[in-house]
């Protein structure tokens, strides 16, 4: 049998892999020669740093799954049609399609990113993206209830929906108005997904599937560990205690939870089992870091770095800071 | 053989194979709680058909004779390479665990435990544990449905995470809805007891409870060592 080889010419990558190789036995080494499991900060941080990526991975799979769907068997026809829609119909439909993609935010970068690459209007693409964390029954469920024994379950659901829909909205309004190209970051290797791939047969469609799969899985679960050591991290050597005095005002307050919900990066599915327990906080405030933390956090910031260009998260967080701000604001000044 | 689809597809067999073993021992019970156990068999699943397809495609690539002859490029070094970190770390940290520290950097009021959600719906047919307790502070309706008030017997098992001596120290355990990193902390103070326990030392307490001001404390009649529970974390 004859074999054709193709040959790519990479540079030479012995050092480095032999310098991470040399990382991870080290770090082995730490923990059972060097005493480092006795350490109970080490404990704490490899609990919180694991628990995070371990309930993670298999959302990024998914979401890695559904993105190497859309590229492969998804004509690029279907997103040209959604593309001539009026972006006033494209934005709403886009954000309203987080109810049926339960997944958090960790699945939804890629889809989105997808999306865009295939066609999709980018405002539409990144409403997409930030609404569907806050906006997916399995959220909205854990939300009610988180608040139910407080009596406020129905509010905190339609504020937390209406104000993720909002914030989405407008974020993906404000910053998608640059084409696919300038928005994503470019990836080595990675073809213009705007055309279709032609494939001769089934196997061939087969391996490209398999090959973007673990392309967007690899990419965005490199980020994921980064994010999830980082919020370890934070987690470990940062009381929470500190944002404690910071409840009286509303402002403040509702500045405060969002900057803890950047530390912590919980899983939206999770965090309003812990945005309750911030009884000195008002309401508002806790509607904030409901809002604010599945759009920006320490680990979604690294995934938007990998896969938008420059100064992205600085632009999503200069929208989303003062509509969070404000829609919480107001839901404060409603409940009372 | 593409170097990098093969290496993608050991790290993808690696990561299966750690949720089929935090599946097996029940290790899962002390990285996520009960809401997301189902994610640990998903993730095997998945992984396991992730791991699957890439070998089919490998022995395709090698079938139709078209061999990629490549290096790993840095990214992809760069990228399997932190996949490994958190598996590593639990192989270096074997016994990582919620102790007294996390507790110091979990509390988020002014002193006390957090409130975790809503009370839960009060039943009167078990017995009260560290979450009672906590909304029978806050609730008489809560404690009398519970029956709990001064002179209620009481056994709690957790671990001490601030130990004020051997006569006064605080017994904690934390709830844990979807992952670690939410983990809230249930605390009782407890008085009582002759010899002085460290931080993070497990312990049966069986005692009656006293109000103190708005608080209960466990008066303890008997204080016993024990190991840590099989699921570490209230359900």
């Amino acid at each position: 049998m004859s074999i054709d080889t193709i040959t790519v010419r990479r540079p030479d990558t012995r050092g480095l892999t032999a310098a991470l190789v040399a990382i991870l036995v080290g770090l082995l080494l730490l923990g059972r020669v060097g005493g480092l499991e006795d350490v109970p900060a080490a404990g704490t941080f490899v609990l919180i740093f694991t628990s995070l990526v371990v309930e993670a991975l298999p959302f990024v799979l998914m979401g890695a799954l559904v993105s190497a769907i859309i590229e492969v068997y998804v004509p690029v026809s279907w997103f040209t049609r959604v593309a001539r829609l009026p972006l006033p119909f494209q934005l709403p439909a886009a954000a309203l399609g987080g109810f049926a993609f339960p997944v958090c935010e960790c699945g939804s970068v890629p889809v989105a990113r997808r999306l865009i690459a295939k066609g999709m209007h980018p405002a539409a693409g990144l409403a997409f993206m930030l609404a569907s964390p806050i906006l997916n029954p399995i959220v909205l469920a854990s939300t009610w209830v988180a608040y139910s024994g407080r009596g406020v379950g129905a509010e905190m659901v339609l504020g937390r929906a209406g104000l993720g829909l909002i914030l989405a909205l407008t974020a993906g309004w404000a910053i998608g108005t640059e084409k696919a190209g300038e928005l994503l970051r470019p990836r080595p290797g990675e073809r213009d997904g705007s055309h279709d791939h032609t494939f001769e047969t089934s196997p061939a469609r087969f391996n490209a599937f398999t090959s973007h799969l673990a392309s967007d899985f690899f990419f965005m679960g490199r980020f994921v560990v980064l994010g999830g050591a980082i919020a370890a991290l934070m987690q470990t050597a940062i009381p929470q205690s500190i944002v404690g005095g910071l409840a009286e005002t509303p402002v403040v307050g509702a500045l405060a939870l969002m900057g803890l919900a950047f530390v912590l990066s919980l899983c939206s599915e999770a965090d309003a089992f812990v945005a309750v327990s911030f009884v000195q906080f008002p309401l508002g405030s806790q509607l904030s870091f409901l809002v604010f933390g599945p759009v920006v956090d320490a680990k979604l910031a690294l995934l938007y770095g990998a896969t938008f260009r420059r100064r992205f998260v600085l632009r999503l967080v200069a929208v989303a800071l003062p509509v969070t701000l404000a829609g919480s604001l107001w839901f404060e000044v409603i409940i009372r | 053989m593409s170097n990098s689809t093969l290496a993608r597809a050991i790290v993808l067999a690696l990561w299966s194979g750690f949720f089929a073993y935090l599946w097996v021992s029940n290790e899962m019970v002390r990285f996520l709680g009960p809401r997301t156990y189902w994610v640990v068999p998903f993730g095997c699943i998945t992984l396991g058909a992730a791991t699957l397809a890439h070998l089919v495609t490998l022995r395709r690539e090698r079938k139709s004779g078209v061999q990629k002859e490549d290096g790993m490029s840095r990214s992809d070094i760069i990228g399997i390479t932190a996949l490994l970190v958190p598996i590593v770390a639990v192989i270096a940290v074997p016994q990582a665990e919620l102790g007294a520290l996390a507790v110091s950097r979990k509390v988020t009021g002014a002193g006390a435990t957090s409130a975790l959600v809503a009370p839960p719906v009060p039943d009167a047919g078990r017995a009260p544990n560290f979450i009672d307790v906590h909304y029978a502070n806050d609730s008489e309706e809560y404690a009398t449905t519970l029956g709990i008030g001064e002179g209620t017997p009481l056994e709690l098992t957790g671990f001490v995470s601030d130990s004020n001596g051997p006569s006064e120290f605080t017994l904690t355990r934390f709830y844990v809805s979807c992952c670690a990193a939410d983990a809230v902390p249930y605390s009782v103070r407890v008085l009582g007891g002759e010899t002085e326990h460290p931080d993070n030392t497990w312990l049966r307490v069986n005692g009656v409870l006293e109000r103190d001001g708005d608080q209960f404390k466990l008066v303890a009649d008997a204080i016993e060592e024990v190991d840590e529970p099989d699921s570490p974390y209230l359900n």
